[in-house]
């Protein structure tokens, strides 16, 4: 259903540029925003429809 | 190139008169040529043009719709259009509705639950913000309306998947945190923030010249009071710098570098350009070709030359742009922003020092909370 590749998943975002993120224990950051916005990019995946579901806002206007 | 949106105006007409609205104050005119209401012989059309579509593109794309105002179409021809939708469309196809919400009633609501649309409603604040621009014809406040409208989504029993947040263009005249608090107050559960329209030829309203931040500025000083909160909504233009910045994806036409493709769907069935376009030069949104969904086959236009030129336009093409360590993040803006008498969209967006104040304020943030930005963006943290 999704068109993009593993290689284009490699390409857009690989492990090694998550910094991090994923020893990052998001109890000990103060922002309750930041906290979710660190598990969204722990999970981001290119292969995911993710930006189907509420749409409104992806452009602007 | 990929389809996510086909924006249809389903009235060309609003029932206010925002003073700043990109189809009506900011020099074009095409409005005057469209139907007032999308017809029922469009609506057929229409649906049988993006079922076919959606045969065609294995990716499910979102229909919106638009205006003008949208609910001036009234209910009866509202079913008829969802109706035809969903016969063409499955579920996880969204369709969803941009509006300012004050002709929305209980019977609307119910359709939009029995049809599975979600719902965004247009407010810029508290009634004193909001009454600075978006306004009734005759001058008059349109806030309480709005909110009569905001409260019908709110009550309603299917509210959770209806009402899907507000949408606001920034006034860096007011304050930040009392916009957010009355958001909040109003049970948004996403709000995103637009900048107002302009380029570099028309100065956006609160903007002193391109070197200044106004618009960074009030978006840092919203930063701390989102940040701040322990139980916030999202706030989608900041969720996408501060998911960019960690080296995520973000969403947002505008930011980033994830590609985004719009069509967008007159009431008389013609195809045309990111809407938004309006606001650089009378028909800027107007393709050479006359495309109409009830002669053309949508995968035909989309397939296009000239719809390629188009959709590429979403490229910042500027050297300063392309050189720039702020890109991956900032994306070079909209088009529109980029817009130049003369030079036309080869220049980097209006915005671009507010896009800068407002990434290095990220990234401080981020951090001084111990995280590490994005290797590729090698930004200075403010």
């Amino acid at each position: 259903m999704f068109e993009a590749s593993f290689e284009a998943l490699a390409e857009v975002a690989p492990q090694s540029e998550f910094n991090g993120l994923f020893d990052v224990d998001v109890k000990t950051l103060s922002s309750a925003a930041l906290a979710r916005l660190v598990e969204e990019v722990r999970h981001d995946d290119p292969l995911v429809g993710r930006a189907y579901d509420r749409t409104h806002n992806r452009h602007n206007r | 190139m990929r389809i996510d949106t086909v924006l249809v105006k389903v009235a060309s007409r609003c029932n206010i008169n925002c003073t700043y609205c990109y189809v009506y104050n900011m020099g074009d005119d095409g409005w005057q040529d469209m139907p007032a209401l999308i017809s029922r012989e469009t609506i057929t059309a229409l649906a049988d043009a993006i079922k076919e579509f959606a045969g065609q593109q294995s990716q499910p794309f979102a229909t919106v719709l638009h205006g003008g105002e949208p609910l001036m179409m009234g209910a009866r021809r509202l079913e008829f259009l969802l109706t035809a939708l969903r016969n063409s469309l499955p579920a996880r196809y969204p369709i969803s509705i941009q509006t300012n919400g004050m002709l929305l009633t209980p019977e609307i609501a119910d359709l939009f639950s029995r049809f599975k649309v979600s719902v965004s409603v247009s407010l810029d604040g508290p009634k004193p913000v909001n009454d600075r621009f978006r306004l009734g014809k005759k001058g008059e406040s349109t806030h309480d309306s709005v909110v009569a409208g905001i409260n019908v989504l709110r009550s309603h029993p299917d509210s959770e998947f209806l009402y899907a947040g507000l949408l606001s263009v920034i006034d860096p005249a007011c304050d930040p945190r009392a916009v957010y608090d009355y958001f909040k107050e109003l049970g948004a559960p996403s709000i995103d923030f637009l900048y107002r329209d302009g380029n570099h030829s028309n100065m956006p309203y609160g903007k002193e010249s391109f070197e200044s931040s106004e618009y960074g500025d009030w978006l840092g000083r919203l930063l701390d009071v989102y940040l701040a909160d322990q139980n916030p909504p999202r706030v989608r233009f900041l969720d996408d710098i501060i998911k960019l910045s960690l080296g995520g994806h973000g969403i947002k036409e505008g930011l980033g570098d994830a590609e985004y493709g719009i069509a967008i769907v007159e009431t008389d069935g013609t195809i045309s350009k990111n809407d938004t376009l309006k606001s650089s030069f009378n028909g800027a949104d107007k393709f050479s070709e006359a495309w109409s969904l009830k002669v053309s086959k949508l995968a035909d236009v989309f397939g296009s030359a000239e719809f390629k030129m188009y959709h590429d336009l979403q490229r910042p093409t500027s050297a300063t742009c392309k050189a720039c360590p702020y890109l991956r993040v900032c994306g070079g803006g909209m088009p529109l922003h980029r817009w130049r008498n003369g030079a036309e969209y080869d220049n980097p967006s209006v915005y671009c020092n507010d896009q800068k104040a407002l990434i290095s304020k990220v990234a401080s943030r981020l951090q001084n909370e111990g995280l590490k930005i994005d290797p590729r963006l090698a930004i200075q943290s403010a």
